[in-house]
């Protein structure tokens, strides 16, 4: 297992290297670049040639990729062009930390409610209690953040004033490790409506999921052998059903996770929440090379550790799944 | 065969499943009549064969008489008490005295448990043993069935088929049940295991005075373990006699056609073997034909037989048969 972890570990350098590459080289291709404009003022053509030299933009491309890998190697992600007194470092450690904690608590929600709401659903196989959680599944899939959003915000935050209607409630000087948030009232008070408008959609699929993986465990023989056994419904549920049939959730948990912990640019931008999406969206319209770099280095880390994650997962739920 | 004390008695079972149709609002447009109306009984330590072809309901009737499905009419009784009116735990402690072995040994293993956890579970739901206990309980259940007490952390993909079957046979044995319902055993089995799964069976019915409830669809091993052996057909027993009776003097034409379809280990006799071949398809439980489900291919029906129902009768000996020609 170690073994596998390790070879895993040394293969997704490669994978990483190659999207470092591709995004480098992308970005770069797009017309444009970053000191096209000062604010709503184009700046003169001088300006713009000091600029870049100064930031090495006149060099060949793949002396640029070199000297940006270099850094890279140093664990420096270089400056930002836009924010001129920020590193990318600066920028991540901002907001990532605040992306990363509303992304885990709605994760959570998801789960909290989505495996439950399934195995109901699963349980009550085409009754109204399946159809019930079937149609609130379906209306959680299909509402988007924007519309849930403001929504939550109307009723929560302007009607019944429960719940602040935006910001976040930490700041990242506040983080204890640079990560991990005071559990104080200001941060739930201030957690609550995005996490659930972000829940929502994760929740229902999830239950969806787990509704459809479980109907089909719950119709093997070894559910019979289970109840034959003379087990309680109890135990052939949680203990013969559910573990068999939570290997298509995990499988979408990993990519869900990077998906969800980086940052959403709506929910973030309809709270505003000091957070990470914004800058996925941004940095690609302001050219904003090294920002642009950071944002897909760091979704790409998480991307493939959670699946490394999900694959060590598969060999603990099934058994048959053995590496070496 | 000397009257034994009745074990298990069924009466009048029914197991009708419902055909629906529409999606949001269902309406019930019919039966699979999988199993319509049988009684029978069985007898403590006795094996009662149990055959038929695919789809006749064999399986369903093992299923209903454990409650595995609750059946739609009728009464199991074991040991005088009626399981088809038991709920919950009341039905949860009966599970102790009768278990069942299942077909299919690859579909019916939990895969993600140990064989320690598959054999071991029962005793523990049913506080028969714990930790040590448990464990030195299961290492002898495994002896048992013929398997190294030392595969108790391997998980069921990592056996054969027939060692798969033996896992199951320990786990049903794990609560010392009087009553084991066995179905089709051996018939997802290699021919070369099938045997030793056979000779298995026995023993353990021999060591441990069990009683068998024994479905399969070869006549040849049903022959071999069975003490009275019963034949369904579309839902109904058409015959039930000792074995010997019913082989050697076969009353219902179905169980003659039957009969006819084993070949016999001898080239000169086989050469001479006169089959009875059936025309036409079973035909379909949800709409069974009128009078005896048998007339539309029976080689030998007259008038009556589309008409009436024949009874389910003595005709003598305990030899009993649903049929007019014999009445």
């Amino acid at each position: 297992m170690t073994k596998y972890i390790i070879r895993r570990l040394l293969w997704n350098i490669p994978v990483l290297f190659l999207i470092a590459a591709t995004t480098f080289g992308l970005s770069r291709a797009l017309p444009g670049g970053p000191f096209d404009f000062a604010g709503d003022r184009s700046l003169p053509e001088s300006v713009r040639e000091n600029l870049k030299r100064k930031y090495n933009l006149d060099a060949p491309i793949y002396v640029q990729f070199a000297d940006y890998m270099m850094d890279l190697m140093r664990g420096d992600l270089g400056p930002s062009f836009r924010y001129r007194n920020q590193t990318v470092n600066d920028i991540l450690k901002q907001t990532f930390p605040i992306s990363f904690q509303l992304g885990i608590l709605s994760l959570a929600l998801g789960l909290l409610i989505g495996i439950p709401a399934g195995i109901i659903a699963a349980l009550n196989h085409n009754q109204w209690l399946d159809y019930l959680s079937s149609f609130v599944a379906i209306l959680g899939v299909s509402i988007p953040n924007i519309v849930l959003g403001p929504f939550l915000i109307w009723i929560f935050a302007v009607k019944l004033g429960w719940f602040p209607a935006a910001q976040w409630g930490v700041d990242y000087t506040e983080l204890y490790f640079g990560f991990i948030p005071p559990m104080n009232s200001d941060f739930w008070s201030h957690a609550a409506l995005p996490t659930i408008t972000l829940g929502t959609a994760l929740s229902a699929s999830i239950a969806r999921l787990t509704r459809a993986s479980l109907l089909q465990v719950i119709r093997e023989d070894y559910i019979r052998t289970a109840r034959a056994k003379g087990l309680p419904e109890r135990t052939v549920i949680i203990v013969h059903a559910l573990k068999n049939s939570l290997i298509p959730v995990v499988t979408i948990l990993g990519p869900l996770f990077a998906g969800v912990v980086t940052g959403t640019f709506v929910v973030e931008q309809i709270f505003g929440i000091p957070g990470l999406g914004r800058h996925f969206v941004q940095s690609v319209t302001n050219r904003d090379y090294p920002v642009v770099m950071g944002t897909a280095l760091l979704y790409s880390v998480l991307l493939v550790l959670a699946n490394l994650f999900v694959d060590i997962a598969y060999a603990w739920l099934d058994p048959r799944i053995r590496y070496d | 065969m000397s009257q034994g004390d009745v074990l298990l008695d069924v009466q009048g079972l029914k197991m009708y499943f419902p055909i629906t149709e529409g999606i949001l609002i269902q309406h019930h447009i019919g039966d699979v009549k999988a199993v319509d109306d049988i009684s029978f009984t069985v007898r403590r330590g006795e094996t009662l064969g149990l055959v038929g072809e695919s789809g006749c309901g064999k399986s369903t009737t093992g299923r209903a008489v454990l409650q595995l499905y609750r059946p739609t009419a009728g009464h199991v009784y074991f040991d005088g008490v009626d399981l088809t009116t038991l709920k919950g735990e009341e039905l949860r402690r009966m599970r102790r005295r009768m278990q069942m072995i299942f077909q299919d040994p690859y579909a019916s293993l939990n895969p993600r448990m140990t064989v320690g956890d598959i054999v071991g579970e029962p005793l523990e739901v049913h506080g028969i043993a714990k930790g040590k206990e448990k464990l030195d309980r299961v290492a002898e259940l495994l002896e048992v069935v013929g398997l190294n007490p030392y595969f108790v952390t391997r998980y069921p993909h990592e056996f054969s088929g027939g060692q798969r079957q033996r896992i199951g046979i320990a786990r049903a044995l794990a609560v010392n049940p009087e009553f084991i319902v066995c179905d089709e055993p051996i018939s997802a089995l290699d021919v070369s295991i099938q045997a030793q799964v056979i000779n298995l069976l026995e023993d353990l019915q021999a060591q441990f005075g069990l009683t068998y409830l024994f479905i399969a669809h070869d006549l040849s091993v049903v022959r071999h373990i069975s003490d009275r052996v019963a034949v369904m057909y579309l839902g109904k027993i058409v015959e039930l006699a000792d074995r010997n009776e019913l082989y050697e003097n076969p009353l219902h034409p179905y169980t003659q056609a039957l009969l006819s379809a084993v070949p016999i280990p001898d080239p000169e006799i086989e050469a001479q073997r006169q089959r009875i071949i059936l025309k036409g398809d079973v035909p379909s439980p949800v709409n069974p034909p009128s009078g005896c489900r048998f007339h539309t291919r029976c080689p030998v029906v007259i008038d009556v037989c589309k008409e009436v129902e024949p009874e389910f009768k003595d005709a003598g000996g305990g030899h009993y048969v649903a049929c007019h020609l014999v009445h």
